[in-house]
């Protein structure tokens, strides 16, 4: 017997997405997908942003990789809550592992929501999370080749940090290529050039974060009187 | 290496339309597969041979359609083919743009059999 079906092998992951969104909307919590390849310095960033958001804002993370609670135990002193999603043998999340994570975090007290998926610049391109903005990461040291080699990312992001930028002295990196690749892309999303290290671009970044915050949600802090 | 998350999807929808329509085993499944999408054959079939062992399409066989891109601009509403790395318009040489197609992964049809009944 033949079945027709016609239908998308990933509604099943958007439809949960769509109702993960719809919760964080309830909430009032932004929540961002931060999506690059190991290594690029996501769990760097987000240690040093959440501290820059606070007191005045506080965030959550639901942070996936295949093993360890590495990267929950050095984000766990700086967020409201973290919580780990081990994959296993799978190279992303899910909105499914998001749906049941966000069941347990203290929404009602979170500005943000930051999920840093596992480190692989292809397939969480992939899978809708239900997040409301897509952050690409590409740190320096990967190459100046990798935007036209794995585009598909910075196609979609709202955002694109180039990372570990303390270290362009030292490294081979044309600039103007990357640039030019991107352009072909993109030329919504904001490009910036930052190192937590030197902190070159930082204040831009959380500039950022907060002026989305505040376009999407309307206010700027849940409790920003108290 | 998303060939395989894609046949995991594609083999957990398998599963859902099989038991709606109370198919015990599976013999074909026509996929089609968005340009866009960047999706190896070799890589999926590999994928496939691996991932359906133990489930309803375990003896089924993956046929793959490719479905071409198409982009349409936000801006001034040409139409064109988008490569890979490149999305800019021909016309305007804007990126915002609108996919119409080639950017989805669709099951079209299952084939199988149901219990008692030989295979057709």
């Amino acid at each position: 017997m033949k079945v027709n079906v016609v239908k998308s092998v990933l509604k099943a992951n958007d439809l949960i997405a769509e109702n993960n969104r719809d919760l964080f909307r309830q909430y009032r919590t932004v929540a961002l997908n931060l999506i690059s390849s190991p290594g690029s310095g996501k769990t760097t960033l987000l240690e040093r942003t959440i501290s820059a958001l606070k007191p005045a804002q506080q965030s959550v993370v639901i942070v996936g990789d295949l093993e360890t609670s590495r990267d929950a135990d050095r984000l766990q002193p700086h967020a409201y809550e973290v919580t780990q999603i081990n994959t296993g043998l799978s190279c992303h999340l899910y909105a499914n592992q998001i749906a049941q994570s966000a069941r347990d975090l203290p929404l009602d007290q979170a500005d943000y929501l930051f999920i840093e998926n596992v480190g692989n610049m292809v397939c969480p391109g992939e899978f809708d999370l239900g997040e409301n903005l897509k952050v690409a990461l590409l740190s320096i040291c990967e190459g100046d080749d990798k935007v036209a080699k794995y585009p598909t990312i910075f196609r979609v992001a709202d955002i694109i940090l180039l990372t570990k930028m303390d270290l362009i002295d030292v490294i081979d990196f044309d600039m103007d290529r990357v640039q030019s690749d991107i352009r072909k892309l993109n030329q919504e999303a904001p490009l910036m050039k930052i190192s937590v290290k030197s902190c070159t671009g930082f204040d831009e970044w959380i500039q950022w974060l907060q002026d989305k915050r505040e376009s999407s949600v309307g206010v700027k802090a849940k409790f920003v009187e108290t | 290496m998303h060939e395989f998350s894609l046949i995991e999807a594609m083999l957990d929808q398998v599963d859902t339309v099989a038991r709606e329509n109370h198919l015990d085993r599976i013999t074909d499944i026509h996929l089609q597969t968005g340009e866009l999408r960047q999706v190896i054959p070799e890589m999926m079939q590999t994928a496939f041979q691996s991932a359906r062992q133990g489930t309803v399409a375990e003896q089924a066989t993956l046929a793959l359609t490719e479905e071409t891109g198409l982009a349409e601009c936000q801006f001034c509403e040409t139409r064109f083919k988008p490569m890979i790395h490149d999305f800019q318009c021909p016309s305007c040489q804007g990126t915002k743009v609108r996919i119409i197609q080639g950017n989805d992964i669709i099951l079209l049809s299952i084939n199988g059999t149901q219990k008692g009944e030989g295979a057709r």
